[in-house]
């Protein structure tokens, strides 16, 4: 998983990305978790805070930069 | 390769769990929520980190791939390292000879056998050859012992070699006899002559007596001798003997019900010994080797229940019995020319429990024999 996270980094030429599938969210390159819940997730990303609201989250994966939530996701708030 | 761990941990907050794991920096890769907590899949090497989480229990559940395994015989080492002694024993007995039977009659052929085999490597308590290198040995040992050795099998049989030898038997030819007579060997009547070489000096039907000259081996011709041979040929007599047997009057007799019951019986020596007790009180037994345990056969017995009725012969039957008992024994020594001609009970007598009888038997038989003689004496 790193190798392609770096081979990400070296032909994406972002800060962040977020993915939205269906049920999923996939966000990458945040720095810190804020808040962590059912209805709401928190993250802190570089120079915003990005708030996720919906309803019955449910963490997948969480790594060091990386984290995929599952859920039905209603909101999404870019707070700077 | 990566090691991957499953923890499981209970929880009223899932969402707290996952937090503080993050903070820990420790990476979760696969996570299912529980009733009551959480199970989730991470690097094996972080599993220090959780000790810094407190206020949890974390359990490791499951590891993934050979660790799994591993972990699995670490828990299950008493049936593992069990499999593993069974193993070793199994090869062990299959592959461990633990006796050298050598058959043959002759001690001494018995003795040369297995001191050869000895030398070869072939004893008791070693690892089994193979093939080839028991072809080989026997080869070696019938190049060794080539005038004592015709043939030679090692047969690998369970845990023991049986070592069957044929010996070798030189006949050294006699040294043909240039003067000989054919001479009576028994009192007789002579009924049947076939010689080849010689002259006669009896005619059938004549009475000799034993030592006589039945075929001569000095060729007359008007009363001079003309020339000394070897007589070949074979007279057959009527030659008579008197014997005596004696057989019991009371016998058993076994009837089967067709009750059958089934043992299992293992023999040392000749003493026999059967594993569960006979539960029925008179029968006959039929036995069939199932396997031989460290040179102990065990026997499968299938027992047939009899009904044993005392019986006694009247004084025909005994008669008959003795009768048939004296051609039995005249048989044993009689040759395929020779026969009986008659039998007659000369005596009979009965005492409680037997019956003696004597017979006087006609037999024909070869009375004749080779005997050399000097020119002018003869040798007896």
């Amino acid at each position: 998983m790193q190798l392609v996270n770096k081979v990400r980094s070296f032909l994406v030429d972002q800060n962040y990305y977020i993915d939205i599938y269906e049920d999923n969210i996939h966000i990458f390159h945040y720095i810190d978790i804020m808040k962590l819940q059912n209805e709401e997730i928190i993250l802190q990303m570089d120079g915003f805070r990005l708030i996720l609201i919906g309803e019955n989250f449910r963490v997948k994966r969480l790594e060091n930069r990386e984290i995929l939530v599952s859920g039905l996701l209603k909101n999404l708030v870019f707070e700077r | 390769m990566n090691r991957f761990v499953w923890i499981e941990v209970e929880a009223i907050q899932s969402s707290k769990v996952l937090l503080k794991l993050f903070k820990q920096n420790i990476n979760v890769l696969e996570v299912q929520y529980l009733k009551h907590g959480l199970r989730f899949k991470m690097d094996a090497s972080q599993v220090k980190k959780l000790k810094k989480i407190v206020g949890y229990n974390f359990r490791k559940v499951h590891e993934s791939g050979i660790y799994a395994l591993l972990d699995y015989i670490k828990k299950k080492w008493l049936i593992f390292s069990g499999l593993i002694l069974f193993c070793c024993f199994l090869f062990l007995f299959s592959h461990i000879i633990v006796s050298v039977q050598v058959i043959h009659s002759n001690k001494e052929i018995r003795d040369l056998v297995s001191k050869a085999l000895d030398q070869y490597g072939i004893r008791e308590l070693t690892l089994k050859k193979d093939f080839q290198e028991i072809s080989k040995i026997k080869e070696q040992i019938l190049k060794d012992y080539p005038n004592q050795l015709e043939w030679l099998e090692i047969e690998v049989s369970g845990m023991k070699y049986v070592v069957r030898i044929e010996e070798r038997i030189i006949t050294v030819p006699e040294p043909k006899k240039e003067r000989c007579h054919l001479i009576a060997t028994k009192s007789g009547i002579v009924k049947k002559m076939i010689f080849s070489v010689g002259d006669s000096k009896v005619t059938l039907n004549d009475f000799v007596k034993e030592g006589d000259i039945l075929v001569s081996g000095e060729l007359i011709a008007n009363e001079v001798i003309t020339g000394l041979v070897c007589a070949e040929g074979e007279v057959y007599g009527e030659v008579w003997y008197t014997t005596n047997v004696s057989i019991p009057l009371n016998y058993e007799e076994k009837q089967e019900t067709g009750k059958v019951r089934y043992n299992l019986e293992w023999s040392k020596g000749s003493v026999n010994h059967l594993i569960f007790r006979p539960r029925l009180k008179n029968y006959v037994e039929e036995k069939k080797q199932l396997f031989s345990f460290f040179e102990i056969p065990i026997s499968f017995v299938k027992q047939k229940e009899v009904t044993v009725t005392p019986k006694v012969y009247n004084e025909q039957t005994a008669l008959e019995k003795a009768l048939q008992l004296v051609d039995e024994k005249f048989k044993m020594k009689l040759g395929e020319k020779e026969e009986i001609l008659s039998k007659k009970v000369l005596k009979k007598k009965v005492n409680n429990s037997t019956m003696e009888v004597e017979v006087f038997v006609s037999v024909i038989e070869q009375i004749s024999r080779q005997v050399e003689f000097s020119e002018n004496k003869e040798e007896g």
